[in-house]
């Protein structure tokens, strides 16, 4: 779980370098930095990256997660989905879970039907972690960058 | 790289691998949690994913073709009250980390001997298989006219007839060390930032060696520490002043 990649236009380049030398394994800091830069690369607003990464830190088996949940969403829609990590709290420390946020354009009965099929790519990993994770959406627009 | 007041660092890590010679059971970590529990008190259980890339000829059109194979190691971790330092241990392999805020050599150094002799009581360690010392760093510099060159020393050039802006960049290298006995591969990537005004960069500096079983058990320290000045040497040599005043360098 410490070393999850997804697909990304280094992704190639790393396995190559893997190859001439061999990584040493660590904690999970360059995971979070690959997660949040795959994601960051895949149109996404990140809402206090250092809180994210603290959680992360925190709970590493979410970073898996969000990494496969990422690139479901490469595989189910198109350039115009926008995503929106944060860390949800109620104002209650013990209750913060990472969100992650679908937005698109057009919100047709189609892209309910995608993000539930993508839910059930990670809720079998939620079994087993200490953390918590929701992947939805808020109804939002996209926002304009 | 502690002679700074604001050091980058964000995750330092050690990690040793034994060699098939070194006799493993399952009851190995927890004995070595009864050594270290006063010091790393936290338990967890976790695993790590381990890629070995090779090469291969296929067979019907003899071209190579890339393999890889992915290994899911158990490992379990060790935790500081404040959980900032760990140790993790596994099949056959010791990692020991520590995190940001990052204190000083001779702090993460101890940590690293304390771990290993805590192994060593409980194992008979017959060859040292590989051992890498690592250090990530993360790097925000503002974003008003941020120019690499007046940051990094170690940076992708481009030349005149080439696109700019580019949209990302990674630029690696690999240096041998000690007549290839060692090897360091820096990174050098973008990385998010924290807000719209500073850009950030992780500068991975990661020595390890590279001919398997080429040092003997009590050379371990040693080689940990030199290891160390040439990760130092490496670092500085990366960046340039301008960094060295972010980092609010001792003098």
């Amino acid at each position: 779980m410490g070393s999850c990649v997804i697909a990304s236009p280094f992704s190639a380049l790393r396995m190559l370098f893997e190859k001439m030398h061999p990584t040493t394994a660590g904690f999970d800091s360059i995971s979070i930095e690959e997660t949040l830069s795959n994601i960051y690369a895949m149109n996404a607003k990140i809402e206090s990256p250092s809180k994210v990464r603290v959680y992360l830190e925190r709970y590493p088996e979410i970073t898996e997660i969000l990494s496969v949940v990422s690139e479901q969403v490469y595989q189910y829609f198109d350039y115009k989905a926008q995503l929106y990590l944060n860390i949800n709290d109620d104002g209650d420390a013990d209750s913060e879970y990472l969100a992650l946020y679908l937005r698109v354009p057009n919100y047709d009965e189609s892209v309910m039907d995608r993000i539930e099929k993508i839910q059930k790519y990670y809720y079998h990993l939620l079994d087993n972690a200490t953390g918590w994770f929701l992947f939805t959406t808020d109804f939002l627009p996209p926002e304009v960058t | 790289m502690a002679k700074y007041n604001n050091p980058p660092i964000i995750e330092a890590v050690c990690e040793i691998k034994f060699g098939k010679d070194t006799k493993w059971d399952i009851t190995i970590p927890g004995l070595i949690y009864n050594e270290v529990m006063s010091e790393f008190p936290h338990k967890e259980q976790h695993a790590i994913q381990e890629v070995n890339v090779s090469t291969k000829d296929n067979a019907p059109t003899k071209k190579p073709m890339a393999r890889t194979q992915i290994r899911t190691i158990d490992l379990v971790r060790f935790l500081s009250e404040d959980k900032k330092a760990i140790i993790q241990v596994g099949e056959r392999v010791l990692l020991v980390s520590r995190l940001t805020p990052y204190q000083s050599w001779a702090d993460f150094n101890n940590h690293i001997k304390y771990a290993f002799k805590a192994l060593s009581q409980k194992v008979t360690i017959n060859s040292i298989q590989r051992i890498g010392l690592r250090y990530i760093n993360r790097i925000e510099v503002p974003k008003k006219d941020t120019c690499l060159d007046d940051y990094f020393e170690f940076r992708p050039f481009l030349g005149e007839r080439l696109r700019k802006p580019y949209a990302s960049f990674i630029v690696g290298c690999i240096f041998p060390f000690n007549n290839d006995r060692d090897s360091c591969k820096v990174e050098l990537s973008q990385a998010v930032a924290e807000s719209k005004d500073v850009s950030a960069f992780v500068l991975d500096i990661d020595y390890s060696l590279s001919k398997p079983q080429s040092i003997d058990v009590d050379q371990s320290f040693e080689w940990v520490d030199k290891a160390h000045e040439e990760i130092e040497g490496i670092f500085e040599g990366c960046i340039s002043r301008s960094l060295r005043e972010l980092f609010d360098e001792v003098k």
